[in-house]
């Protein structure tokens, strides 16, 4: 695969609050995350991993360093500039609350185009919710359903619009292990089918597995990046960094 | 899309605020079908003349005064002009005075005037038995009273009570006297009716009449209406309009707390839809969508039910006597569109803080645990708030020193934007108010004064939510309330304190006393007529010498007037004399009531005294000049006159005519008042209601971690009651806050106007209902909310 880098984070740091009491959430993370690869960051509660997240997403402005998502450097951009970019080249998959609960599956997958006043085949609204084994429950509301389906209801959202980069934040945190499986299958299939690029943050070691690559934060820095292991090994070396640390 | 969705899943915590709009649109339907269809209606006694001739109106149509009329020689000139037209037949001058007749020693039937037996052709009306009345002593009444001719009947007139004989019946309620009487009566002519075949050409008519006066035809003619018809629909419309500005008013502060409310509720739902890249302008749309689609379910539910209603109303506003009894609802489809436009309007307004709220909702709070929003003050808030007060403060200033009708009005906009500023700055005040409500129970070892205090504190938004209608109920309720009684209580004070009086002898029946009754009270009285600058009206009235101490002279001899010459002697109040220019010893041309010109000579300047005239005359000259002039009121130094079976006269303690409603515009006065009342506090009620319940469903999750943490069923009951009772006191206090600020610069604004202290009234009853409302309201919705949440629980579980 050749590996075009989607999401380039470099130096970034973010500090909240003002001295004495200032906490410094990212000292200096650079990172790259190629085209159709799959990464999670972990890192215990404090490390980081949010704020990371935040701000490769636009969600939070670094307060140096820069953000670039394919040629758009985000430092560029104004709220207009980043609310745009969210809705037309980022996908999101958070831990609950995914979904609007006054929409449909089908109406929560084709939201993202609505607000961007995109025409939209209905049948892309089929194809993606049969894609994470929905293709039933199109017309249920998001109270009716589970919350692994809920999740599952946000990858299609997700798979539909093509983003350049689908960022999840524990999407298996609020799950049962079954349930978590499920997502997990469906985020993988995600990658493998249509080479998204997805980066996930967890603290779950078996959900980290799922992916390619696995960094670790630890005090607002990378400290270890593990690939192709398993869930015990990950562990070991989750353990190994915050003792290091 | 996103919007109706929205609805669909969250029209029940809606339904309270779609009802208020419905009942608003309801309103406006009601009030603009009222409105639109009030017009002038022709007297039937001009029915039968296609055209009528009358003199140039006031300016000032709120004046409210008949126009100069033409001297009955100058009538009769006119008249034989007219007649040289060809197609007329017959041109008569209506010479009609004060004369109403007496049966049994009561007034009998509607009609309060007698024109001569020519006029009677005006209304197509003919004698049905007997004949046209020749003598002076003669009459022609309606047969409908089975009265028989060659009866004696008594008609009291401005004189008094006058003895007639029934020369015959006419097919028309109305009463006749021969012409000659009619003529010497009645001193000047208002109308001249033109009678004659269809072809008569109105523009001929114009053209002999010339800037004498103006020509009615057809529908025009409605303008003959009595003045006091004019009047009466003149006020129904204040009370329509006041009605519909208030509703508007209310439903927009309800709409605004709804929304405010289900957009704090909703806050992650819109961080969500930021996060999936919605630009804050598409949420402003939702919103505005959403509240749209409310407005618009409410007006559609609404409208249908003022077109219901409005027959109804209508006659109950003639009933009271808001509107005169020719009053009839023309049903126009444009109203019940307007109203429907006008509440989504209304609706809009009220959500455009809540959009504008929405629409800055940060797209992170999707991604946070807890992304509960209940900051108290926003600057925004603060700004706006603080503007309010400032704004209340203006129109406070303005009422101190404004006059009339202004006085109220200013105090009403003070109160508005009083109350505005109170719903803005309750989240800031509340915690305090409650702390301090409760500090006696502080050491309290249970736990429900703990949470209710922390409550407050913390949820210091929810609870403001809350006690905003609960402010706005009552801080209307007492207002309006305070606001009559306080001016009420200044008028009162102002006709009796000015004569001293121990008792008062007032008209029974009758428009005013006839000289037999005032000569039977036995007391301090004026008689008050009209005389005319030009064409425009001017308040006079007579006086005997006995009168003249109630007035304190500015200038000049008051006795003066007593002495009547060639130019007519009168004394001028100070500020009229201010505006008109007007000085001691200055002459003016002026018109009388019979339609004479005749030479003012100012005697004297007065500057207090207990008439609203702006000019004094001899009481005799006023009798010459005016022969129907009548009486308001006499003033007697003690109770017990006698003498007044018969004259349409009764007598009251000087006491219970200060606080009298027997006075006609007393009683409108006292309608409107309860008819305001109903409309604010009615609305308040229900926002009372709607609020609470919302409020209560919101806490479901904490009423069940209490149950959990072992609180009884009884006291979460108990918790939330006491929690209630605090949030309805604490806002009824501030709108009692509200109310006595208003009301302290309208009795500013009437002490300086009158030169007397003017004491302010809070009607206690009105506040302990309307507070009592609110508790009880308030308490039950609580109640019902738990029991639905309870349900809700068994439900899920």
């Amino acid at each position: 695969m050749t590996s075009t880098v989607t999401v380039r984070l470099t130096a970034v740091r973010k500090t909240y609050g003002t001295p004495p009491a200032a906490v410094t959430a990212l000292a200096g993370v650079s990172a790259e995350f190629t085209a159709g690869s799959f990464t999670a960051v972990m890192g215990a509660s404090g490390s980081g991993k949010s704020t990371l997240l935040h701000c490769a997403a636009g969600l939070d402005i670094a307060d140096s360093g820069t953000v670039t998502i394919g040629d758009t450097d985000l430092a560029g951009l104004n709220e207009h500039g980043r609310t745009l970019l969210r809705r037309d080249r980022i996908g999101f998959v958070f831990q609950a609350y995914n979904l609007v609960g006054a929409l449909t599956a089908a109406q929560n997958v084709a939201l993202p185009h609505r607000l961007a006043r995109r025409a939209l085949d209905p049948a892309e609204v089929t194809r993606a919710l049969a894609e994470v084994g929905l293709a039933d429950r199109a017309g249920h509301y998001p109270a009716q359903l589970s919350g692994g389906e809920q999740q599952r209801v946000a990858l299609a959202r997700a798979l539909i619009t093509r983003p350049a980069v689908l960022y999840a934040d524990e999407p298996t945190g609020a799950l049962d292990s079954a349930s978590s499986g499920v997502v997990l299958r469906a985020l993988r299939g995600l990658v493998d089918t249509h080479g998204q690029t997805v980066v996930m943050v967890t603290h779950d070691a078996v959900a980290a597995a799922a992916a390619d690559r696995v960094l670790v934060l630890a005090d607002g820095q990378i400290v270890d990046e593990i690939t192709g292991a398993d869930p015990a090994r990950i562990a070991a070396r989750l353990v190994r960094a915050e003792v290091r640390a | 899309m996103i919007a109706l969705a929205s609805l669909r899943q969250r029209w029940r915590s809606l339904l309270g605020t779609t009802v208020t709009l419905a009942i608003a649109v309801a309103l406006l339907t009601i009030c603009g079908l009222l409105l639109t269809s009030a017009g002038p209606v022709l007297p039937d006694r001009y029915a039968a003349a296609p055209a009528l001739v009358r003199p140039i109106p006031p300016t000032d149509p709120e004046a409210f005064t008949e126009p100069r009329p033409w001297s009955a020689d100058q009538a009769d000139a006119l008249a034989l002009q007219l007649t040289g037209i060809t197609g007329v037949d017959r041109v008569v001058p209506e010479h009609r005075f004060y004369a109403q007749l007496i049966r049994y020693g009561k007034p009998v039937g509607e009609v309060a005037d007698a024109s001569g037996w020519s006029a009677a052709a005006l209304g197509g009306y003919s004698v049905t038995a007997g004949r046209i009345p020749e003598k002076a002593d003669e009459v022609v009444v309606d047969s409908g009273l089975g009265i028989a001719p060659g009866s004696a009947v008594t008609l009291l007139t401005a004189r008094g009570p006058e003895t007639f004989t029934v020369s015959g019946t006419a097919d028309g309620p109305g009463l006749w006297v021969g012409d000659a009487l009619a003529r010497e009566r009645a001193g000047g002519v208002r109308v001249i009716g033109v009678l004659g075949t269809r072809s008569v050409d109105p523009a001929k008519i114009a053209d002999v009449v010339g800037s004498d006066g103006e020509v009615l035809t057809g529908s025009q003619r409605a303008a003959l209406e009595p003045v006091a018809d004019a009047r009466t629909r003149w006020i129904g419309m204040q009370v329509l309009l006041a009605v519909s500005a208030l509703g508007a008013f209310v439903s927009v502060f309800i709409v605004a707390s709804a929304f405010a409310f289900a957009t704090r509720r909703r806050h992650r739902e819109l961080a969500l839809l930021r996060l999936l890249g919605a630009a804050p302008r598409q949420i402003r749309r939702m919103i505005h969508g959403e509240v749209l689609l409310v407005g618009l379910a409410g007006g559609l539910a609404g409208a249908p039910l003022g077109l219901a209603t409005a027959a109804l109303v209508g006659r109950w506003l003639v009933r009271t006597g808001f509107e005169p009894r020719t009053f009839v609802i023309a049903y126009q489809l444009w109203v019940p569109i307007a109203a429907i436009a006008a509440g989504m309007l209304v609706s809009l307004a009220g959500a455009i803080a809540a959009a504008w709220r929405a629409a800055r909702v940060s797209p992170l709070d999707a991604l946070r645990e807890s992304a509960l929003d209940d900051r108290p003050m926003s600057r925004m808030r603060w700004v706006t708030g603080l503007l309010a007060v400032a704004v209340a403060g203006l129109f406070g200033v303005a009422a101190t020193s404004a006059s009339g009708a202004d006085l109220g009005t200013y105090a009403l906009y003070a109160a508005m934007a009083l109350t505005t500023a109170g719903s803005l700055l309750a989240p800031a005040i509340l915690p305090f108010a409650v702390r301090l409500l409760t500090a006696p129970f502080a050491r309290d070892r249970g736990a429900t004064v703990l949470l209710v205090r922390q409550h407050t504190r913390t949820a210091a938004r929810r609870t403001a939510s809350t006690a905003a209608p609960i402010l706005l109920s009552v801080a209307f309720a007492v207002l309006v309330g305070g606001l009559v009684q306080t001016s009420t209580a200044s008028y009162g004070i102002g006709r009796v304190a000015a004569a001293g009086a121990a008792a008062v002898v007032v008209p029974d029946g009758v428009p005013g006393l006839s000289d037999a009754a005032v000569t039977a009270a036995t007391g301090l009285s004026t008689l008050p007529t009209t005389v005319y600058s030009g064409s425009e009206p001017l308040a006079a009235a007579g006086i005997s010498a006995a009168e003249d101490s109630l007035f304190t002279i500015g200038s000049g001899d008051l006795t003066a007037i007593h002495r009547p010459g060639p130019r007519i002697p009168i004394a001028v109040t100070n500020w009229y004399a201010d505006q008109a220019g007007w000085q001691l010893g200055s002459t003016h041309p002026v018109t009388a009531v019979d339609g004479r010109a005749y030479t003012l000579l100012v005697a004297a300047v007065v500057t207090k005294g207990p008439t609203p005239a702006s000019v004094l005359l001899d009481r005799d000259t006023v009798r010459k000049l005016d022969s129907s002039a009548l009486t308001a009121s006499v003033y007697r130094t003690a109770s017990g006159a006698s003498g007044l079976t018969g004259l349409g006269a009764r007598e009251l303690s000087g006491a219970a005519y200060a606080q009298s409603t027997a006075d006609e515009d007393d009683r409108l006065v006292w309608v409107f008042t309860v008819i305001l009342i109903a409309v604010s506090a009615g609305f308040g009620l229900l926002a009372v209601v709607n609020t609470t319940m919302m409020a209560s469903a919101a806490r479901a999750g904490d009423l069940r971690l209490l149950r959990l943490s072992g609180a009884t069923r009884t006291q979460v009951l108990g918790m939330l009651s006491a929690e209630t009772a605090t949030v309805v006191v604490v806002g009824g206090g501030l709108g009692l806050g509200v109310a006595v600020a208003a009301l302290a610069a309208l009795a500013r604004g009437l002490s300086a106007q009158l030169g007397a202290t003017v004491p302010m009234v809070v009607p206690w009853t009105t506040l302990g209902v309307t507070v009592g409302l609110c508790l009880a309201l308030a308490v039950l919705s609580t109640g019902a909310a738990l029991m639905f949440g309870d349900r809700a629980r068994r439900l899920l579980a």
